[in-house]
């Protein structure tokens, strides 16, 4: 009995067709799974050097990486933007640490900028009590600055909540920021 | 043929969808409080500029000098060139970092000298070119990107070109900034502290932050530098891009780091950390910010410290630690006093404090280091017993001396646990040698110069010279090997073996292996040595002898009498000397040297004419001259006239002369010696009573001094000078007067003996015989 060709072919390759769908999906679903780890080979970074050095060319993330820092890291302060009605620039301050150790009071501050010629201002304020005042000059790092202070002895506050506002000012740039500090 | 097709097709899109998915992998151990320990930021032995050269060539295959390959890596057809030019960049040539040189400097080499001269690891500022510019890696580089190399801001009002700008500058600058929040330095300012900060995701302050504790200096300074941590889109990215809030710059500072160097860890002792003062060469363990400084290698490997790495540190670090003095073997905490040992703690308890001679009450030399270097750094060992293991030899540790323990069975004697066995290091072990613990009896020396002794298990006994050694046959003793004790510098209280010994009362001489007694008749010949007790257990070792009156010491022979020793020196005498009890004692010379020396020994019948000029000759007789006063004596008694030997007076005072001379005589065994005009004749002492002899007339001799066989007196006496005859019974001798009588008392058969008057005379008469 002669079966017909045509009749065959077109079924045979829809099963095909789809047992190989079936196999691709069922991949993507496995790689997604397991990050790309087929059968143990893997393209994530180079394994553990014990401390020796590597000298294996660079991988493509690493020179992904690089390229993407090619024209300046983008881990820079925002510019400082124009305030209205003023002829300084805001610049971004922030109080970055405000710890009591032991009989000392640690403010520290970063202002979004390089300045190496500025005026920092501490304010420490507390309803009832009088404020205590303190400025500092601005040290320069390498994307930003720091104020040159501040370490308060607490003697000179009194137990309790205190509010601790920084002020930057220099020829261009100003800024400020507060933070809440609890007096043991 | 299509279904294999199409299989094949549905193997290689699968393998390559898996293979080429370049599907990110988070980051692994980033902690935003300890980024990288200060021991790795600032070793700068990492790596010389060969090392740092042969890095940056591994990194660029091939540099794209004359900017002509594609610029694919931004999706561009034009060439790096032409894309440059687009962009408004600078034109070729790019020379790419492995090549750059500055001043005729290379680009290593400058890593290098600013390494050196900062003390910042090479490989810190490596990884700074590439998160700052990607330097290491671009084929490409734009001479803007060394302007800027590690992307140090210029502050407006500053010099930038020549102060800031440029690689050389930049490099500098950075590692500049590092050194000095490494040291504190008090005028450099922060926006960080050790300890709780606010440190925020991106330069977007909308984003927010967290709360980080920096643990250390190296992590400040990196925040220093970028003052963003990674939030967790940026980790969950690898190498890749995260969120609107995320930043890159520490992240990929540890994911480069620790790819292409190892990991930013430096190991150090659970608990603290190691200080070295590059000033002075120093090492401190600093715990609880308080510094202690380590005084010598033995304690730092007493605590196990050798096996870590040290951290160079600035007077200025140091000096705001509080200084906690010198790092002693001694801890305390809570839980009492604690000795260290080989990375270990051992409780010492009052008693052990006083046996191991530590110092537990004396403030000073106690330290108190953290809890969690105490209890989670160190072992915890037992606590500590008073049994040490030194050197291959156990001690037993007692007032602050160590004791050896001469062996094991002295270990057991004593009752003394090794279970657990506590092995103290050197420093720990430097005790001085106390006295030697032993039970065991044995001859034993302390040192190699030291005299003999003998131990008879509790006592010590000296043995003096080799005489006594071999005397006492200390020979056969057990040889003790000990070790070495206070006693090798300071002998032990001992009393000296002496060969004069008192034992149940009776006196002996050690001499030669025996222990020989001495007869009640000659002890006063020692009576000038003390005799005492000696030990039993030496004593039982020697075989018993009693010593004889005749003795020899090498080479002579000597009689002995209650006062005196005699040499004896011819064979003559010697046949005659008394062996008795066990034949000639033998005495070793040593013994008998205050004992005054006489005459030499002249035995009882030798023949002796003094040099007195008289020309008396004597006979020996019962250790006296006695006087032969007739040749017809003289060959009575049978004397060889060819025997007669000349002495000197001096003899006299041991061989005095007798008050009587030969003639009659009685020895000691009841026998009578007569002397007739026809001879000499005995008579036995029970024949003797029956002839009424009178005793009275009779001088003692010594029977061995007759030289001839002596015929006995018979019965019947015949008087040569007047022919009378006599017979002897019934205790007396009666003159037989008839021939009938004669006969009648058997006088025919007896054989006479024929006398003389003088004989007669030594007889009780009685009634004639008729």
């Amino acid at each position: 009995m002669k079966y017909s060709a045509k009749k065959l072919f077109p079924r045979k390759l829809i099963i095909a067709t789809s047992l190989s769908l079936v196999l691709i999906i069922g991949a993507l679903t496995y790689v997604y799974a397991f990050h790309g780890n087929l059968f143990g080979w893997t393209t994530n970074k180079a394994s553990s050097n014990d401390g020796a050095i590597n000298y294996e060319p660079a991988t493509p993330e690493q020179q992904q990486a690089g390229t993407t820092v090619k024209t300046g890291s983008s881990d820079t302060p925002a510019a400082p933007t124009t305030s209205p009605g003023s002829t300084l620039k805001n610049v971004q301050v922030t109080i970055t640490a405000a710890n009591q150790n032991g009989s000392t009071l640690q403010i520290r501050a970063l202002i979004g900028a390089v300045e190496n010629t500025g005026t920092c201002t501490l304010v420490l304020s507390r309803s009832g009590q009088s404020s205590v005042i303190k400025t500092a000059g601005i040290q320069a790092l390498s994307s930003t600055s720091t104020c040159q202070g501040f370490d308060i002895q607490t003697s000179e506050l009194s137990p309790g909540t205190w509010g601790a506002l920084i002020t930057y000012s220099s020829s261009t740039l100003t800024g400020s920021a507060t933070k809440s500090i609890t007096i043991q | 043929m299509i279904y294999l097709a199409l299989f094949l097709g549905t193997i290689l899109t699968v393998s390559s969808v898996a293979i080429n998915t370049v599907y990110a992998s988070p980051v692994v151990g980033f902690n935003a409080g300890r980024i990288i320990d200060d021991g790795v930021f600032t070793n700068s032995f990492s790596m010389n500029v060969s090392q740092i050269q042969a890095f940056l060539n591994s990194k660029v295959a091939a540099c794209d000098t004359s900017g002509t390959q594609l610029a694919s890596e931004y999706g561009s057809n034009l060439t790096h060139a032409q894309y440059a030019a687009s962009k408004g960049w600078p034109a070729p040539p790019y020379i790419c970092l492995k090549s750059y040189s500055e001043n005729s400097i290379s680009a290593a080499q400058i890593i290098y000298n600013i390494s050196q001269q900062y003390q910042i690891n090479p490989q810190v500022l490596i990884v700074l070119l590439q998160k700052e510019q990607g330097l290491v890696t671009d084929t490409w580089p734009l001479s803007t990107q060394y302007r800027g190399a590690t992307g140090y801001g210029c502050p407006d009002t500053a010099p930038c070109d020549t102060t800031y700008y440029g690689f050389t500058n930049q490099v500098t600058w950075s590692a500049k900034m590092f050194r000095a929040v490494l040291d504190n330095s008090p005028t450099w300012y922060s926006p960080y502290v050790l300890g709780n900060n606010t440190i925020q995701w991106s330069p977007n302050s909308a984003c927010g932050g967290s709360t980080v504790n920096i643990q250390n200096r190296a992590t400040q300074a990196l925040y220093d530098y970028t003052p963003y941590q990674p939030n967790q889109a940026a980790l969950n990215a690898g190498y890749g891009t995260g969120d609107a809030c995320s930043a890159y710059g520490n992240r990929n500072f540890y994911l480069y780091f620790t790819d292409w160097f190892g990991s930013t860890q430096f190991p150090q002792p659970i608990g603290a950390s190691l200080y070295y003062q590059q000033s002075s060469g120093a090492i401190y363990l600093v715990s609880n910010s308080t510094k202690y400084y380590i005084p010598s290698w033995q304690v730092m490997t007493n605590y196990k410290l050798d096996i870590f790495p040290t951290m160079p540190v600035s007077d200025n670090v140091l000096s705001s630690l509080t200084d906690g003095g010198s790092l002693s073997n001694l801890l305390w905490d809570t839980g009492g006093v604690y000795l260290v040992n080989d990375g270990a703690r051992y409780h010492v308890s009052s008693d052990m404090c006083t046996a191991w001679g530590l110092s537990c009450f004396d403030s000073t030399k106690l330290t108190a280091l953290s809890s969690v270097f105490q209890t989670q750094y160190l072992k915890q060992g037992s606590s500590l017993t008073n049994v040490a293991y030194i050197n291959g030899i156990l001690y037993k540790m007692s007032d602050g001396s160590k004791q050896p323990i001469a062996n094991p069975k002295t270990l057991s004697d004593l009752g003394l646990n090794t279970t657990p066995v506590f092995v103290p290091t050197a420093v720990n072990a430097q005790q001085p040698l106390g006295v030697l613990l032993l039970t065991t009896p044995g001859v034993l020396q302390f040192s190699s110069t030291s005299p003999l002794y003998y131990f008879d298990g509790s006592a010590y006994y000296l043995v003096q010279d080799m005489n006594s050694y071999y005397d006492w046959s200390l020979n056969r003793v057990a040889n003790l090997s000990v070790p070495e004790s206070s006693y090798s510098k300071t002998l032990p209280s001992s009393t000296p073996l002496i060969p004069w010994v008192l034992s149940n009362g009776k006196k002996y001489i050690i001499d030669q292996a025996r222990k020989v007694a001495i007869p009640d008749a000659l002890t006063t010949l020692w009576s000038d040595k003390q005799f005492v007790s000696q030990p039993d257990s030496l004593l039982n070792n020697l075989s018993s002898d009693t010593l004889s009156t005749t003795i020899w010491t090498n080479p002579y022979v000597y009689y002995l009498d209650a006062s005196k020793k005699h040499h004896v020196t011819r064979p003559e005498d010697f046949a005659s000397l008394s062996t008795a009890p066990s034949g000639v004692s033998a005495l070793r010379s040593d013994k008998i040297t205050t004992i005054s020396q006489g005459t030499d020994y002249i035995a009882d019948g030798r023949l002796v004419a003094l040099d007195d000029g008289s020309g008396k000759i004597y006979v020996v007789n019962n250790h006296k001259l006695t006087y032969i006063p007739s040749p017809g004596v003289f060959n009575a008694y049978g004397f060889d006239w060819g025997s007669i030997q000349s002495y000197s007076s001096t003899i006299l005072s041991d061989y005095p002369v007798d008050t009587t001379a030969l003639g009659n005589g009685a020895s000691s065994d009841n026998t009578f010696f007569i002397t007739t005009s026809t001879g000499l004749y005995q008579l036995p002492g029970a024949l003797a009573s029956d002839f009424g002899i009178l005793p009275t007339s009779f001088n003692s001799i010594n029977k061995s001094i007759i030289k001839k066989s002596v015929p006995t007196l018979t019965r019947y006496l015949y008087n040569i000078d007047d022919g009378a005859i006599y017979y002897a019974s019934g205790e007396a001798i009666h003159h037989v007067m008839t021939y009938s009588a004669f006969r009648a008392y058997g006088g025919s058969t007896q054989s006479l003996t024929a006398v003389d008057s003088n004989t007669i005379r030594l007889f009780t008469i009685s009634q004639p015989l008729y």
